[in-house]
């Protein structure tokens, strides 16, 4: 098993330095210049830009660039952001418990709203509530953040008064952005534990349970849910990503801090360093997570590990 | 998956051509209600979105300052956005447009896809190696900040949205493709085609391929709706399209700063998408409980 | 259609000549009697997050609104454009006008107890000059400086390498505002984060994208004439809070988030404005107005006879009104009719008028041959590439531009970038069209967007006479020849129809009606809080 970890941990360094090398590459590519945006708050002349550009580092030829940043960031040491001049790791480190507080958050609304659809469906199998269930999951998936979004901020803030439309700091801050994308995700956590719900009941140490006389709810509980919930939680695992990519979109209908508006922001102003920066520890979160999901599997499925 | 004992090897020279009879959608799609809802809902609003000119009187990009932020009305169905355009028809229009990116998109992500999941799995040994950091690399990046990056780079404008969207999905084809080859390669009849001497084109095109489409179609339908959020979710960032493109994104983006006064600017363009996206994904799913029982609800 | 659009010419132009009549402060008289009453806390809304707030290092105007209240100004200036004193009692400029000797007042100290004096100031310019410190913004406005000789402990001498008439406007902004030299060489390059001036504030607290909390400064006692009271400040602590989304602005003020909130979108002001618990503090801001840079050396805008064709073809009022309201006036010049130097026989230029458009098309040889609307000239369809940025109504604009030019048979092709992006294209002249506008109180801005050589030369504009008159305009001392010599740049912009302006920019700041005495400074984005005060009754 530790072999295994080992030569998978192994094979994530050529992702990780194709991804860096993916980004580097891209963003020296993508037209506009910060020096040049930097400037534009002020106006200025030629010669400026080109002091401006050799303080910062933009005058040397690309692979100096590439070269200076891989033996920076193999020291652990991304950079300052070209626009506040703060390290980007410390930048990072702010942005990034805002949006783990919202990920874990709208992670746990999906996994209550999504189990419990779920498990309902799963268990009436075939009735109206499992086609209710059914539905409204597939609504769930169906619906675009920014559109539940605004109608939450038109119902909660507008109509009644009751939250905050936009910001962070408190828990009431928090309701409406969790809500949003936790339902977004909660469609696909609701089909997945129905399916393994239903794959699990029909296993024969169900039936023998069934057989022995246990009582339906400690059969669900204590036997079926339990079981169930092994592939769920990888999948929960992948959804990182997907609720990374929401946070996106969230942090900026409900303007909050956090890593997608950072990410965002440095994309539009090439901020190079905080991209990089941020790029890079998205790839290895996601190499973790992967990796993670590759042991649960091996773990599950013995066939995995000897091949 | 096929049954091997359907197909005794000694008695057939080559192996049957299985592609067609796999596909044929079975009956009970038609007793599916969802997918039947969503079907008719498609067929709805591609007919509207062919038909648009006759549909409404209004051309979707005529400005009316005068006339901005009607409410719905007998005039305006939908109400006029802040440039006096008739939300309506801006609705109608915009349906062109969606489905045309869901189309699109997931042709670019399905076909390269499935081209190199096939070849990973297929030959395995380095070219599964490249194909596979590859993938992993391009998956290493959440799906909507690939798109995002890719536009960045590109620049915006519908096509190079498109583009994103599709090159952000190729990865889940690619897996999805190898995976199914994995298995369905070490076959009987595939192993049979090999001794008979067939080239691997042929085996991978002929044999292979048409062993994994089904749940590559299932995924393509699906994949329609993630195309059609995502490119919506860029426009709405202010992304894509070009001015006064009556995208449903943008038309909702647009329409933000004036929720309190004129709320169906954004309400309306949401409710199309989220019917649109909601009518595929029935659709989708009802597809798959058809081609393949296993997954059956 | 052609008899709205008339009424609402009319109305719009009214409304607009109206405000620009008015001074900056609307007449909001509280019902509450006028004595200050010192203690709360205020809470201030920002519209961005800066990406950096050391005034001397970062260029954001977003910084300057809370800094402002941290640091004092050797001068500063006042709403007609007269420099008073601030840190500096008097000052004296040399013929030459290359030597300012500033004499300083002697009962200042910083936060940190240490105190201010010429070897301060000292420090100070020469730190924003050093290229070690990254400047982006003061070192420009610092222009040609030289360098600094301490004459006493409290006169100072500047020297520059050549006369620098927008010196002293620079001087009086908080860009150049006076930081402890002690805290500047504890802290180096994170001094942003633990700043240390002699204003009525303290610097407590920064925690980027989310607040920055000042304290009031008990010991404050050098409060500058141009202010309302002496003493310290009546607040006894400022958070300022990000609201970066226009279209939650609003609703965070009424739901009391803030007690100020920048930049309310227009259809909001007028819903808060009929509340009696907000008013609108609407500030003219100086500067350019929103205008649309025209590319002189791409076609089909290299032809003058093109360009002056889109002025004609533009229906301002029309722009202003839907998207603006009432709030902001019609631009006709390269100039807001606030700044200093403006030159009121731009207004009225190219009038809307699609007849006069249509001529000058057809003399420039555009015909529609094909019938579709679009003219053509020997095959090429005349099509505008605009490139547009996502803030500041940029893309409104451009929509209800699109449509107006399409009357006369003009297509805007627009792509939506981002900053850089348009940076990048516009200085390689890929545009035809860009829209843009900066703030400043000092006409020599234009020397940044229409000199040959400037960096921001969107109109791509080339001419000898423009680069001479802008030169001259920042070397020359006398007030009343430098207001003749931009008379003259503003009216040679117009005369070659190098920009389409459209609407003088107007700060829409959201006020609770708590808030009492909140006035901005000539700049128009940095409000004056040492003078603000809570009154309770709005409890």
């Amino acid at each position: 098993m530790i072999q295994y970890i080992g030569k998978r941990l192994l094979s994530a360094l050529p992702v990780l330095w194709g991804v860096t090398t993916l980004v580097f590459l891209a963003i020296h590519l993508v037209p506009g210049d910060p020096a040049e945006v930097i400037l534009a708050q002020s106006g200025g002349s030629s010669e400026a830009l080109e002091q401006l550009r050799a303080r910062l580092g933009l005058d040397a030829p690309l692979l100096v660039q590439y070269v200076r940043f891989l033996s920076n960031t193999l020291r652990g040491d991304l950079g300052r952001s070209l626009f506040t001049n703060r390290p980007v790791v410390q930048t990072i480190g702010e942005q990034l418990p805002h949006t783990v507080q919202l990920a874990l958050a709208a992670m746990a609304v999906a996994i209550v709203v999504g189990g419990a659809l779920g498990s309902a469906a799963a268990i009436k199998r075939g009735s109206w509530l499992d086609n209710l269930c059914m539905t409204l999951a597939v609504v769930g998936v169906s619906t675009p953040v920014f559109w539940s979004a605004l109608l939450f901020i038109l119902l909660f803030t507008t109509t009644l008064h009751w939250l905050p439309a936009t910001g962070q700091g408190s828990l009431r801050h928090l309701i409406m952005p969790a809500l949003v994308l936790g339902l977004a995700s909660s469609g696909t956590i609701a089909r997945l534990v129905r399916s393994s719900l239903l794959e699990v009941l029909s296993q024969e140490y169900i039936t023998v349970a069934r057989s022995k006389g246990l009582s339906e709810r400690t059969l669900l509980l204590r036997h079926a849910l339990r079981n169930a919930l092994i592939p769920t939680i990888t999948v929960i695992g992948l959804q990182f990503s997907f609720l990374l990519g929401g946070a996106v979109v969230t942090e900026t209908v409900f303007s909050r801090q956090g890593m997608g508006r950072l990410i965002v922001d440095a994309i539009l102003w090439k901020d190079f360093p905080v991209i990089q920066g941020v790029v890079l520890l998205s790839a290895v979160l996601y190499t973790l997570v992967n990796l993670a999901v590759d042991i649960s599997y091996a773990f599950l499925d013995p066939r995995i590990r000897h091949e | 998956m096929p049954d091997k004992r359907r197909y005794p090897i000694p008695t057939r020279k080559y192996p049957p051509r299985r592609a067609i009879p796999q596909l044929v959608v079975r009956r009970d799609l038609r007793h599916n209600v969802g997918a039947m809802a969503g079907l008719v809902f498609l067929v709805m609003l591609v007919l509207a979105a062919a038909l648009a000119p006759f549909l409404t009187p209004y051309d979707p990009l005529t400005t009316r300052p005068a006339n901005q932020l009607q409410p719905p009305s007998h005039y305006h169905w939908a109400g006029t956005d802040l440039f006096g355009r008739d939300v309506f028809s801006r609705l109608l229009y915009g349906a062109r447009i969606s489905l045309l990116v869901g189309v699109l998109a997931v042709t670019i992500a399905a076909i390269p896809g499935t081209l190199l999941g096939l070849l990973a799995g297929y030959y395995e040994g380095w070219i599964d190696i490249i194909i596979s950091r590859l993938i992993e690399i391009l998956q290493a990046f959440p799906g909507i900040l690939l798109a995002l990056s890719i536009v960045a780079l590109l620049g915006s404008g519908l096509p190079n949205v498109i583009l994103a969207v599709g090159i952000a999905s190729i990865p889940s084809y690619t897996r999805l493709v190898r995976s199914s080859v994995l298995t369905v390669k070490r076959k009987l009849f595939i192993r049979a085609a090999r001794i008979v001497g067939c080239r691997d084109s042929r085996i991978l095109f002929r044999h292979i391929l048409p062993n994994v489409l089904a749940p590559v179609i299932v995924l393509t339908t699906l994949d329609i709706a993630w195309a059609i959020l995502n490119a919506s979710a860029l426009n709405f960032l202010g992304l894509g399209v070009e001015l006064g493109t009556p995208e449903w994104g943008v038309m909702l983006s647009e329409g933000r700063g004036y929720l309190r006064d004129a709320p169906w600017v954004s309400v309306a363009p949401g409710l199309m998408l989220t019917l649109t996206v909601l009518a595929i994904n029935l659709l989708g799913d009802g597809l798959r409980d058809s081609l393949d029982p296993r997954w059956r609800a | 259609m052609r008899f709205k659009n008339i009424v609402f010419s009319a109305i719009g132009l009214g409304l607009s000549l109206l405000l620009t009549a008015c001074p900056a402060q609307p007449a909001i008289s509280p019902a509450t009697p006028a004595a200050p009453t010192a203690g709360g806390k205020l809470i201030y809304g920002l519209t961005l997050a800066p990406s950096g707030i050391d005034p001397h290092v970062n260029a954001s105007s977003e910084l300057g609104i809370p800094l402002t209240s941290v640091y004092d100004t050797l001068v500063y200036q006042t709403a007609d454009g007269d420099f008073v004193p601030g840190l500096a009692t008097e000052w004296e400029i040399s013929d030459n006008g290359l030597v300012y000797t500033f004499h300083l007042r002697q009962d200042v100290t910083f936060h940190d107890g240490t105190p201010f004096n010429a070897e301060a100031v000292k420090f100070n310019l020469n730190r924003i000059a050093d290229p070690e410190t990254k400047s982006q913004k003061a070192a420009l406005m610092l222009g040609p400086y030289d360098h600094c000789d301490v004459v006493d402990e409290y006169t100072v001498k500047v020297f520059f390498r050549e006369p620098y008439a927008p010196f002293l406007d620079s001087l009086s902004q908080v860009y150049l505002g006076m930081a402890s030299p002690t805290a500047l060489e504890k802290w180096g390059a994170d001094y942003q984060m633990h700043q240390v001036g002699t204003g009525p504030f303290m610097f407590k607290e920064y925690v980027p994208q989310d607040h920055l909390t000042l304290v009031r400064n008990p010991d404050y006692n050098w409060a500058p004439a141009i202010f309302n009271h002496q003493g310290p400040a009546y607040l006894d602590e400022i958070e300022f809070r990000f609201f970066v989304d226009p279209a939650t602005r609003a609703l965070a003020l009424e739901a009391g988030e803030a007690h100020v909130i920048g930049e309310i979108p227009p259809q909001d002001a007028a819903r808060l404005e009929d509340n009696p618990a907000f008013k609108i503090v609407a500030v003219p801001i100086p500067g350019q107005p929103l205008q649309a840079f025209l590319n002189t050396t791409k076609s089909p805008t290299d032809d003058l006879r093109v360009r002056q064709a889109l002025l004609y073809a533009t229906d301002r009022e029309a722009i202003v009104q839907a998207i603006f309201r009432e709030y902001s006036p019609v631009a006709w010049g390269p100039l807001s009719a606030v700044t200093w130097g403006y030159n009121e026989a731009v207004v009225g230029q190219y009038k809307y008028d699609p007849a006069r458009a249509r001529e000058l098309l057809d003399e420039a040889g555009w015909q529609d041959t094909d019938g579709d609307g679009i003219r053509e000239k020997d095959g090429q369809r005349l099509v505008v590439a605009a490139y547009l940025m996502s803030w500041g109504y940029i893309p409104e604009v451009a929509t209800l531009l699109q449509s107006q030019w399409k009357e006369v048979g003009v297509d805007v092709r627009s792509q939506q970038v981002a900053y850089p992006a348009a940076l990048e294209a516009a200085r390689l002249g890929k545009h035809n069209l860009i829209l843009f506008n900066l703030a400043g109180s000092d006409p020599d801005l234009l020397r940044g967007f229409f000199h040959s050589e400037a960096n921001f030369n969107w109109a791509k504009v080339n001419d000898p006479q423009l680069d001479a008159l802008l030169e001259e305009g920042a070397r020359l001392r006398d007030q009343a020849e430098r207001q003749a010599i931009y008379a003259d740049i503003q009216e040679k912009i117009m005369e070659q129809a190098l920009i389409i302006p459209l609407r003088d920019y107007v700060n829409l700041n959201g006020v609770s009606a708590q808030v009492q005495d909140l006035r901005y400074d000539a700049q128009g984005w940095f409000p004056w809080l040492y003078d603000v005060w809570l009154s309770r009754s709005g409890d």
